[in-house]
């Protein structure tokens, strides 16, 4: 069964380095530039994960978090925050509003895509 | 004639019984008498004549003859003249007449002195005076019935008693100079006239007497005869003549005294000296009543010699200091006698001072002010028993006189506190009248001025006495006098009212003023109080006022929004930091992002295989790539600590694990100098309570630093701990101490304090060589002190540093 990854990034650059690298790992990538269209998405494909940037036009990703979370079919869904905010908090901020995870950026390309499978259930490891 | 018969016949029997008696004599004694034979009859005849009285005398004559013719003489003898027996009889008869003759004589003599005797003793009997005879030795030898009711002694247990016995002692010396001074050349006069003298009856009791003494003289011995009169009721009405004439005169001071005093003080010190001066008392004093001790206080005295009264408390209440008669007498308002202070249990608690100053009676008078009882009066004398009747009542006059002018001063008082009282609001108004910046005047209803201030003269130009004839309408424009007249109307009409009107001066100048007017009645007459003031400056002032309270207000409003501002530049700029960090960190990291990512992705060759020129060089681009991030989170970790944000989140963790994934991190770096990296670990536990990531960046960063600053030789990592022992301080706690040691260029001993600051590489112009942000060590010192721990280097400069560190075991506290 293959991996999905839904990626909520507005960076083209992101978007493409972060597709690249997960799907020469074998994920089939998904992506959404804004909040809303990912919420859509994500509710129709239900992913094996959701990454998700948090500097977002319209709906930051915090929101975009929360939203997904109340969502009770995307329960099992990891979201992985990966975002560029570093300051204090801002992690905290992140799980606070429904994040599994938080990747920092600038992203690792040796490392990155380990770090995002660490997140998925067991089974679609 | 009864009575002229029995003396015959008593005479007769004298007569028979004494010659009888004589004739027995002779015949017994016949042989002795022969010569004389009439010499029985001789002796008969003068015993009958004396004691039988004349007429027995006579009678025994003849019998005598009679009985001796038959009898004594021999039968030729009897009756026969011429013969020796009847010269004998005749010589009988003759010398018998002549002895009788005499008897007679001696016998009507005695009887006039018996009778001189009865009569004298009559007088004296008789006699109101006391009449003592006494001797030279001055023995008592009679004394007639007045003497002895006036000594209570009869005359038979005087007799023979010595005259000083009746004497007072203190007088006895007297009295013995004085009869020693009696001579006979006295005789018969009155020796001394009229002596004052104490008597002392027998019962002891002592009296004034006045004595005459006469010396007699009888049987060749003089007497004394002494004339006493008890003169004690002359004597004691006498004193209580001068006792009473001494109060009047104390009384007549006292009321000259409330006459002159102006006070209380002076009256009652003034009655007190003189009821002592002039009265004759001992001491007198006044206690007023002070209400908060319930006693009474001595607020004036005389004859108090020694502080009697500064140390006597009298209470006012029914108690053991207040049962004296000054405490009863204020109590009950009624004079109070004692009448021998040392026998009156009431006066015990004084009774030995009193004996002291030798007081003995007082009497005390309550003291009216309004008619109630303020004060008492209390005089002493040293007598007991001295109060009598008349002088209580003089006494109560004087407390009564006294009483009147307290309450004269009392009323006196009010009216000069009163007077003065209108003295001060005379003063004070006429003060706060000229004191008023403005006009102010009074006039009554028909607009007569009473009273004005100055300022009312100066600045209306009119003196005094014009105003005085001036109408206040007159102050006024024609124009304006309706609408003025209408308003002081208003106030004699409704109490007050105001106008703004122009006010006219004599030299014809106008000034706007407000006027304001009040009704009151002055001396029952209706009266306008009408105070005016310029509102030409009034209005310049206002306007003045005005501008400035706007001006005020814009500056207030004006610092107000500055302050305002500055405090949102200052919060804003806070926020900006805060911003422009977060930004930053963002906009650099995504660029970076993209840079370090797709550089990764191509030298892992994902993208296609590279040739080794390009792999090198794109390494380059990354290790650049990598050094701009780590100058990024350098200057973000280290103004997040500057700025306290930087939060420190202690918890288990294995320190043996970070050390390898921190080492294995640095190893490529060190094999491409071809460095050696040990690792030297010495712990048997693992676990330590700290914040793990922030110990891996401080480890990662002393290791950098050690690789990047060594050529030659080699980094080494030792890993160890301290205990503390057993008896070490509470403070001391078990450590872990991690210790970098390299064997690079070193530091100067004088750089190593710079070596913690940030932004301070060492040796500018060598540093160039290393690369780093020169905050590496400043970050490490704080996150260390953070944690809980310390840094410390020890270098040699070209062999190589230490730097050490010590982390709490048990995380920081």
């Amino acid at each position: 069964m293959g991996k999905t990854a839904l990626l909520i990034e507005d960076n083209e650059q992101n978007r493409y380095l972060a597709t690249f690298l997960l799907e020469s790992e074998g994920y089939t990538v998904i992506s959404a530039t804004d909040g809303n269209s990912g919420i859509a998405l994500a509710r129709e494909l239900s992913p094996s994960v959701i990454l998700l940037d948090i500097q977002l036009p319209v709906r930051n990703g915090y929101e975009v978090a929360e939203e997904l979370r109340r969502n009770p079919a995307l329960d099992d869904v990891p979201i992985v925050a990966v975002t560029s905010y570093a300051m204090p908090g801002d992690r905290e901020k992140a799980l606070a509003a429904g994040c599994n995870g938080y990747i920092e950026k600038p992203i690792d390309p040796d490392t990155f895509v380990a770090e995002v499978t660490r997140y998925l259930p067991s089974e679609t490891a | 004639m009864l009575q002229s018969g029995e003396r015959i016949g008593r005479a007769l029997l004298w007569a028979l019984f004494l010659t009888a008696v004589a004739t027995g004599g002779t015949k017994l004694l016949s042989p002795v008498s022969a010569n004389a034979p009439f010499g029985a009859y001789y002796i008969a005849v003068a015993v009958a004549g004396r004691f039988g009285g004349n007429l027995a005398g006579l009678f025994t004559i003849p019998l005598a003859l009679l009985l001796g013719d038959y009898f004594v003489l021999s039968a030729n003898d009897r009756l026969v003249l011429g013969t020796d027996s009847l010269t004998a009889q005749a010589m009988f008869v003759m010398v018998s007449a002549i002895v009788l003759s005499v008897i007679f004589d001696l016998r009507s003599q005695e009887a006039k002195t018996r009778a001189s005797e009865r009569k004298l003793s009559s007088i004296l009997d008789a006699a109101i005076s006391a009449v003592i005879t006494i001797d030279r030795r001055q023995s008592i030898i009679s004394m007639n019935p007045a003497a002895e009711t006036m000594l209570r002694c009869s005359q038979s247990e005087a007799i023979g008693k010595p005259i000083e016995d009746f004497i007072a002692e203190d007088h006895r010396v007297a009295s013995r100079r004085c009869f020693k001074r009696l001579s006979r050349a006295d005789l018969g006069r009155q020796a001394a006239k009229s002596t004052a003298i104490r008597g002392r009856r027998l019962t002891g009791e002592e009296f004034p007497a006045e004595i005459s003494i006469t010396i007699l003289e009888a049987d060749a011995d003089s007497f004394v005869t002494l004339i006493v009169r008890d003169i004690s009721e002359h004597v004691s009405r006498e004193r209580e003549l001068a006792r009473l004439s001494r109060l009047y005169e104390a009384l007549s001071e006292i009321n000259q005294a409330i006459v002159q005093s102006r006070d209380r003080t002076d009256l009652f010190n003034r009655a007190c000296r003189s009821l002592v001066k002039s009265g004759g008392f001992r001491m007198a004093w006044i206690g007023w009543h002070d209400v908060a001790a319930q006693r009474l206080v001595p607020i004036a005295d005389f004859g108090d010699s020694d502080n009697y009264l500064s140390n006597v408390e009298i209470s006012t209440e029914d108690e053991l200091y207040g049962r004296g008669p000054t405490g009863t007498a204020f109590r009950e308002g009624h004079t109070c006698i004692c009448e021998d202070m040392l026998s009156d249990p009431n006066l015990r608690p004084w009774r030995e001072a009193l004996q002291r100053r030798q007081l003995r009676s007082s009497a005390a008078f309550p003291l009216r002010l309004g008619g109630v009882i303020e004060g008492v009066l209390t005089v002493y004398a040293h007598e007991a028993a001295f109060f009598r009747d008349k002088e209580i009542a003089l006494l109560e006059e004087a407390a009564s006189d006294i009483s009147f002018a307290l309450d004269n001063f009392s009323r006196e008082y009010e009216r000069q506190k009163a007077q003065a009282y209108a003295q001060r609001e005379n003063e004070f108004s006429s003060a706060m009248i000229e004191s008023m910046p403005g006009i102010v005047y009074f006039y009554d209803s028909n607009g007569r001025f009473l009273r004005w201030n100055r300022n009312f003269e100066t600045l209306s130009g009119y003196s005094g006495d014009e105003i005085r004839e001036m109408h206040p309408l007159q102050f006024f424009r024609a124009a304006e006098r309706e609408l003025v007249g209408s308003r002081i109307e208003d106030v004699f009409a409704k109490g007050e009212a105001s106008v703004e009107a122009t006010f006219l001066a004599k030299d014809g100048s106008v000034t706007p003023y407000f006027f304001t007017g009040r009704h009151m009645v002055f001396d029952s007459r209706p009266c306008l109080v009408g105070v005016g003031i310029d509102i030409s400056q009034r209005k310049v002032a206002e306007d003045a006022l005005r501008e400035l309270n706007e001006s005020l207000e814009s500056k207030v409003a004006d610092r107000t929004e500055q302050l305002r501002s500055a405090l949102v530049r200052a919060e804003s700029a806070d926020r900006t930091k805060s911003a422009f960090l977060a930004t930053m960190s963002h906009e650099l990291r995504t660029p970076l992002n993209s840079i370090i990512g797709f550089t990764g992705i191509v030298l892992k060759g994902l993208a296609g295989p590279l040739l080794p020129e390009q792999t090198k060089q794109l390494g380059m681009v990354r290790n650049s790539a990598r050094h701009l991030l780590d100058l990024i989170n350098d200057v973000l970790d280290i103004s997040k600590i500057e700025a306290g944000e930087l939060q420190i989140r202690p918890k288990s963790f294995d320190l043996r694990e970070s050390v390898d994934r921190v080492v294995n991190s640095v190893r490529p770096q060190a094999a491409a100098k071809s460095l050696s990296l040990d690792v030297i670990y010495s712990r048997s536990d693992d676990t330590i309570v700290s914040d793990q990531r922030r110990v891996e960046q401080t480890l990662l960063n002393l290791l950098n630093n050690a690789i990047k600053f060594t050529d030659r030789g080699g980094v080494t990592l030792r890993v160890d701990e301290t205990t503390p022992g057993a008896n070490a301080a509470v403070s001391e706690r078990a450590t872990v101490r991690l210790q970098v040691a390299d064997s690079g260029i070193g530091i100067r001993p004088e750089d190593i304090e710079q070596l913690f600051k940030p932004f301070r590489q060492i040796d500018t112009g060598l540093s160039r060589r290393h690369e780093g942000t020169g905050l590496g060590l400043a970050i490490c010192r704080r996150l260390v002190e953070l944690l809980g721990g310390t840094i410390s280097v020890e270098s040699e400069l070209g062999r190589g540093s230490v730097f050490t560190v010590t982390l709490p075991m048990k995380g920081s506290v």
